[in-house]
């Protein structure tokens, strides 16, 4: 099966700074793909690379076996990391102007209004929407014309929690429609609904991997055990015993917070709990990979070399 | 392709009505419209009612204004007020949407940037023609109604000429706002432009603005030169700013 979208080399310098280094990524088709990276790496660049609004230096973008910025126009939808509008319009005015731009004859305008929750807000002014709302609102507007392949830049990043959740929500719905290609700087929102992951560092690709593979192969063996303060002495006492079994590395208690690095995940995940049977517990969590911990350690010269998985 | 220019036209159009461009184009022509012959009527009564008491001793003659007045302060107020509205109104078309991030939306739909160019030219040429239709036809009125009626086919002209004027204005305009990074260097831009195709106009014929003093004098049969050649310059002007807009969009990177 040819991938959705297919990167060669791509490649972008804006005079002196080089913002794509040129890299490789190929997203299959009808996957989530989240496009991981910190400030400044790339991830904006890339995108408008692959809408043709800015043209690579070398290297090409592929989508859905259409070359970027050859002609022909690919079937995708963009939703720009700002979205701005025309304020005058009303939120149905700018849905029917796009649908007649695609020349469609019967446009999803009420539908789409519908998926993205806008519903009640299509007789507005767009100049009158909240950040939330035109997220929303460029959410649909890249909808409407039922593309193959929807680019997101930072859909969820400047919303609320609320919002976060109502967004990855709407797109983890989209899964199987097309294929979705967003990105992020933030790896617990592409860990939420991601099917593969790329991260991008300094415009290169520093790893390719389906999400399950590389959260487990960077999942930090760290878990957090909170109690009630009436609690907090015999805590305290379970740490020391911790430290006696040899069943873990650390243990740094914090009053009524205890946070313990394992030796061994597995045997500490089945064993310290049990342990806690009678205590007043007020949290027990695992602490997944952080970005962070995933660069440390690819950026680690005892590690592998960058690698892209199946 | 024809269609989307339409589509893109009536979104065009509709910006212009609704953040009340048109209708202070419209209201600003009218008004010198309908405002020239009545200055051109009562200006000799001021100047002599100023000068009462003044300069005794000295008598002033001032001849009774006639419809050459009138037209002479037409071709004065639109040509005035015409370019500083086709400035203001076009230098920030382009920019502004690239500005505002706008661009960046439509865009990534099938918009061709010629079509965007074209529609945006198009918009400003249906806007100013109407205003500087009825402003022409509010003046011709008040020139009958004052004066006498002036010959209706040489007062077209005249009309049909500033038209072709301010459209080469719109086009150096747009393509300023086509050029320019923010929207105060394509404001920068344009100024600099127009000043260059007004000072053309004092070294040579073929500037577009002659094209003002041949209107006028077809329509008072002042029986000046016609300009044949300033209106084919204006022409091409128009067209190669337009075009060259097209091209330099197509390949600009959009932010
Ligand atoms: N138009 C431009 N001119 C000059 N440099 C640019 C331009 N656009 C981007 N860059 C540079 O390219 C690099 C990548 O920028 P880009 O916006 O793609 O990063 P990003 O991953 O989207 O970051 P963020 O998370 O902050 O949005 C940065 O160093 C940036 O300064
Ligand atoms: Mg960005």
């Amino acid at each position: 099966m040819t991938p959705a979208i297919e990167i060669r080399n791509l490649t972008k310098r804006f005079g002196t700074v080089t913002a794509l280094a040129g890299f490789d990524l190929s997203v299959p088709r009808g996957s989530i793909f989240g496009f991981l990276g910190p400030n400044g790496a790339g991830k904006t660049t890339t995108l408008r690379i692959m809408t043709g609004l800015a043209r690579a230096t070398a290297g090409s973008v592929t989508i859905e076996g259409v070359e970027v910025g050859r002609g022909a126009r690919p079937p995708i939808g963009y939703l720009p990391d700002t979205p701005s509008f025309y304020s005058w319009m009303t939120a149905r005015e700018f849905l029917t102007y796009i649908a007649r731009l695609h020349e469609l004859s019967d446009p999803p305008i009420d539908a789409t209004l519908e998926r993205v929750g806008l519903a009640n807000a299509n007789k507005k002014r767009v100049g009158g929407f909240s950040r939330g709302m035109k997220q929303r609102l460029g959410l649909a507007q890249a909808l409407l014309p039922q593309p193959r392949v929807l680019l997101l830049d930072e859909p969820v990043s400047a919303l609320d929690p609320a919002g976060r959740k109502a967004m990855l929500d709407i797109m983890g719905d989209l899964r199987g429609e097309m294929t979705i290609f967003f990105s992020t700087h933030i790896l617990n929102d592409a860990e939420r609904i991601c099917d593969e992951i790329g991260i991008i560092d300094q415009g290169r690709l520093v790893i390719q991997a389906r999400r399950d593979d590389l959260l487990a192969r960077f999942a930090r063996p760290v878990f957090e055990i909170e109690v009630a303060p009436d609690d907090a002495p015999q805590l305290a006492a379970l740490a020391e015993r911790l430290e006696t079994t040899g069943l873990i590395e650390r243990a740094a208690l914090d009053g009524v917070r205890l946070r313990v690095t394992a030796r061994d995940l597995d045997r500490a995940r089945r064993e310290v709990l049990p342990m806690l049977a009678d205590r007043s517990l007020v949290r027990f969590e695992m602490l997944g990979a952080t970005l962070e911990d995933i660069f440390l350690n690819l950026t680690d010269p005892a590690n592998s070399r960058p690698e892209v998985a199946s | 392709m024809m269609r989307i220019f339409g589509v893109q036209l009536r979104k065009e159009i509709t910006e212009l009505w609704r953040t009340r461009k048109l209708i202070i184009v419209l209201v600003v022509l009218i008004a010198f419209g309908l405002m020239s012959p009545i200055l051109a009527k009562i200006t000799p009564d001021l100047l002599e009612s100023m000068g009462e008491g003044q300069m005794e001793g000295i008598i002033i003659t001032i001849p009774e204004p006639t419809q050459k007045d009138a037209i002479d302060q037409l071709v004065r107020n639109v040509s005035q007020f015409g370019l500083l509205l086709a400035v203001l109104m076009s230098f920030g078309t382009v920019v502004g949407e690239r500005e505002r991030g706008q661009a960046a939306l439509v865009f990534a739909h099938p918009l061709p940037r010629e079509v965007f160019v074209a529609a945006k030219f198009a918009a400003q040429a249906i806007m100013f023609a109407a205003g500087l239709a009825l402003g022409a036809l509010g003046a011709y009125i008040y020139t009958v109604i004052l004066f006498d009626a002036p010959p209706a086919g040489r007062y077209l002209a005249l009309t049909g000429l500033i038209y072709v004027w301010l459209l080469s204005l719109i086009a150096l305009s747009l393509l300023a706002s086509t050029l320019g990074r923010s929207m105060g260097s394509a404001g920068g831009l344009a100024f600099v432009l127009i000043v260059a195709l007004l000072l053309a106009g004092s070294f040579t014929n073929l500037a577009p603005g002659a094209l003002l003093e041949w209107g006028r004098s077809i329509a008072i049969k002042a029986g000046s030169p016609a300009r044949w050649g300033a209106l084919a310059v204006t022409v091409v002007v128009t067209a190669l700013a337009v075009g060259a807009s097209c091209i330099i969009l197509r390949r600009q990177e959009i932010d």
